[in-house]
């Protein structure tokens, strides 16, 4: 019975908030505001998990060192104090210096060392003319392409680094173009989902 | 010219309902009458499937599922493939969450993969962390001593009561064979890459919605060994390790979609050659 | 110490500090310092989970206000749509956390509330995106024109009705993305990992205070 009541509350609840696509009724709203509550009330019982967890399991075991992150969670609620707002500021150093520490030793080696050492295309594969040829074109899309970004160029007045950072842009819009089709393949599937639903699971037709 | 031009601003300006509507009923109608083409297979789900295909009975499968529901009609059915997949060589699987809805997924997944029938039992053969709050610095915590972070799994088991994670001592990175990543979330996968792949060297895969595949390619194949492009991978996927299910299906319906956008990206296009365009 | 120092050098001092010793934790490898660094990034897990409590606080301040303001107007939907908001909101937590997240209950009121609300939020954007590829995305200039026709193609590329009968769409569209678009995004990729690098050494040598608030000392 609780599955049939469940079922019907989830294709109604489709139906409301797929009328937003439309225009905003009392309808998409009412949909629109419930859920607003049930994802945030989500998160903070998920957020609660990972505090029991993490911190007051070990306190309860002992480790009475994870008592520090827990005083600073709280304290970062001091954001709502006008007076206090200060206190807030010490977890949130606190997390944005760990945040910034963990990103930008990965940054290095992932974003930028490793990014470049597999830059160095073979521009003469033997034996294979296409790899050669491809191998070429990406060397010339990539410099050309980090050649759009230097906003200087067009002051050098050079007619390579022009034409260069021309050819950048185009390489570019065409990566975009091949982002916006799978954009387009991504929203499909994700309404196909909800299509699937409603026509095998709610309306058992299939 | 005047001709051309009501004709354009025609294409150019068909109404919305029509529109929307033709990609509903296009959508519903395919999926009681599936179209059944082959799916071809691309040379990214091959990299993918042959990165699970190498494990080893009782290697252990490192999994963050950070996907919402929001991507789910695509997401599980590729999870459940590679699961599928991973449980028929005997890998070990440990799942955790980076997204706050993910660990409310995982029953449902479970339920379609079914580990039990293939003699998996929980705390020994996979187990499930629930949500990890704090982003790349607890993929580092992760990777450093899952055990100094997590202290009981998501049915608020002890840890130290799952043999599974007793065998993920620190340094854990060393006890994972490989690492796998359920995500729409771009720092997410890139937090992955830096913490497991550039730092550790693990091997790493992804399964991630089809428009954030062209940002992650630059990582192929220095940091990640294969991405899975969202549904039409997750197509690929089964088509490649003979488990059909769902993702097949969606293939269709993503199929009619697409077919009605496009022809209205088309339609729209010619239009605006034979009014605006055409005047230039 | 001054009121300066305690409100905003000694977090400035501490961003620092921590970020320091999390980067050096990446490059040596020495058991305390990285001891050291894991209960650090441990920490942070636990002190994060309570930031993300600031939504469910911020929700209850707005509505709250919203409904003492719409029931002196009248408003008397609007206050019955805050009155939803909030009365989901709490039963949730409720539920969530004094009977269990893994409970059956919390699980039936995920399933039948969150996912079908979550995934058709998502999902409804498809119209909008639809709606953009009719009457925005058009063959304007010839950077316009390359992305209509890549798009065109990929799109075709991406669905196995095309790719049976002609199979050379598959070809192009592997080839567009080992070649034209890994290079291109590689140039992006490559730009946002340096400045990402300059914004974090620019935050830990505190150039870059914006996370501290706006609110004056």
């Amino acid at each position: 019975m609780a599955d049939v009541i469940g079922l019907w509350i989830s294709a109604i609840l489709t139906i409301m908030i797929t009328t937003l696509a439309w225009k905003d009724t009392p309808v998409s709203k009412t949909a629109e505001h419930i859920y607003l509550g049930v994802i945030t009330a989500n998160s903070i019982v998920m957020a609660w998990g990972s505090i029991d967890s993490s911190a007051i399991q070990k306190i309860m075991s002992g480790q009475i060192l994870y008592i520090i992150p827990v005083i600073l969670g709280i304290m970062a609620y001091a954001r709502y104090s006008k007076e206090n707002f200060w206190i807030y500021r010490y977890p949130i150093a606190l997390v944005v210096g760990i945040g910034v520490g963990t990103a930008m030793s990965g940054l290095v080696g992932g974003s930028v060392i490793d990014q470049i050492k597999s830059s160095f295309w073979s521009l003469n594969v033997p034996g294979d003319i296409g790899a050669s040829l491809n191998n070429l074109i990406m060397v010339v899309t990539l410099v050309s392409a980090m050649m759009y970004f230097i906003f200087t160029i067009k002051a050098t007045r050079s007619p390579i680094a022009i034409k260069l950072s021309t050819f950048g842009r185009y390489a570019m819009m065409a990566a975009f173009g091949y982002s916006f089709a799978n954009t387009i393949a991504t929203r499909i599937n994700q309404y196909a989902g909800r299509i699937a639903f409603l026509m095998l699971e709610w309306l058992q037709l299939g | 010219m005047g001709e051309n031009g009501g004709i354009g601003k025609t294409l150019a300006n068909l109404p919305t309902w029509l529109y929307f509507g033709l990609i509903i009923i296009a959508m519903a109608y395919i999926t009681l009458y599936p179209l059944g083409f082959p799916i071809p297979i691309s040379d990214q789900t091959r990299y993918v499937y042959a990165a699970v295909d190498v494990l080893e009975t009782g290697d252990i499968f490192f999994v963050n599922m950070g996907y919402e529901s929001g991507t789910i009609a695509f997401m599980e059915p590729g999870m459940v493939a590679v699961f599928r997949h991973a449980i028929s060589k005997g890998v070990k699987l440990v799942i955790m969450s980076t997204a706050v809805e993910s660990p409310m997924l995982v029953g449902r997944l479970m339920d379609k993969v079914k580990p039990e029938a293939s003699g998996y039992v929980y705390g020994e053969d996979w187990v499930h962390l629930g949500f990890i709050a704090g982003g790349e610095p607890s993929y580092a915590s992760l990777m450093g001593d899952i055990n100094g972070l997590v202290t009981e799994d998501y049915q608020q088991t002890p840890t130290s009561d799952l043999p599974l994670m007793a065998e993920l001592g620190a340094p854990t990175h060393e006890k994972i064979a490989l690492v796998g990543i359920w995500t729409a979330g771009g720092d997410v996968i890139e937090g992955w890459i830096r913490q497991a792949a550039v730092q550790y060297d693990l091997p790493l895969i992804t399964e991630v919605n089809e428009m954030m595949v062209p940002t992650l390619l630059p990582y192929y194949p220095i940091n990640l060994d294969g991405i899975l492009n969202g549904g039409i991978g997750a197509a690929e996927y089964e088509n490649l390790s003979g488990f059909a299910g769902e993702a097949i299906k969606l293939s269709d319906m993503m199929t009619m979609g697409g077919l009605v956008v496009l022809i209205f990206l088309i339609l729209g296009n010619i239009g605006f050659l034979m009014t605006k365009g055409g005047k230039k | 110490m001054s009121q300066r120092t305690i409100r905003r050098q000694i977090p400035l001092a501490l961003t620092f500090i921590v970020g320091i010793i999390i980067t050096a934790n990446w490059f040596i490898d020495l058991t305390p310092l990285n001891d050291l660094g894991n209960t650090i990034t441990n920490f942070n897990t636990v002190m994060v989970a309570f930031m993300m409590g600031f939504a469910g606080v911020n929700i209850l301040m707005i509505h709250t206000r919203r409904i003492q303001k719409n029931m002196s107007q009248g408003n008397m939907i609007d206050v019955f749509y805050s009155v939803l908001l909030l009365g989901s909101l709490i039963i949730w937590i409720a539920v969530g956390i004094f009977m269990g997240r893994s409970s059956d209950t919390y699980q039936w009121m995920y399933t039948n509330f969150n996912l079908p609300l979550s995934s058709t939020a998502y999902a409804a954007t498809l119209f909008y995106l639809a709606s953009a590829t009719y009457r925005v995305i058009r063959a304007r200039s010839t950077e316009t024109t390359i992305l209509v026709v890549v798009s065109i193609v990929v799109i075709m590329g991406n669905m196995p009705m095309f790719v049976t009968y002609i199979p050379a769409l598959m070809t192009v569209k592997n080839w567009l993305a080992d070649v034209v678009v890994t290079a291109a995004y590689r140039a992006i990729t490559i730009g946002v990992g340096l400045g990402g690098i300059l914004m974090g050494v620019r935050t830990l040598l505190a150039m870059e205070t914006g996370f501290l608030g706006a609110t004056e000392d």
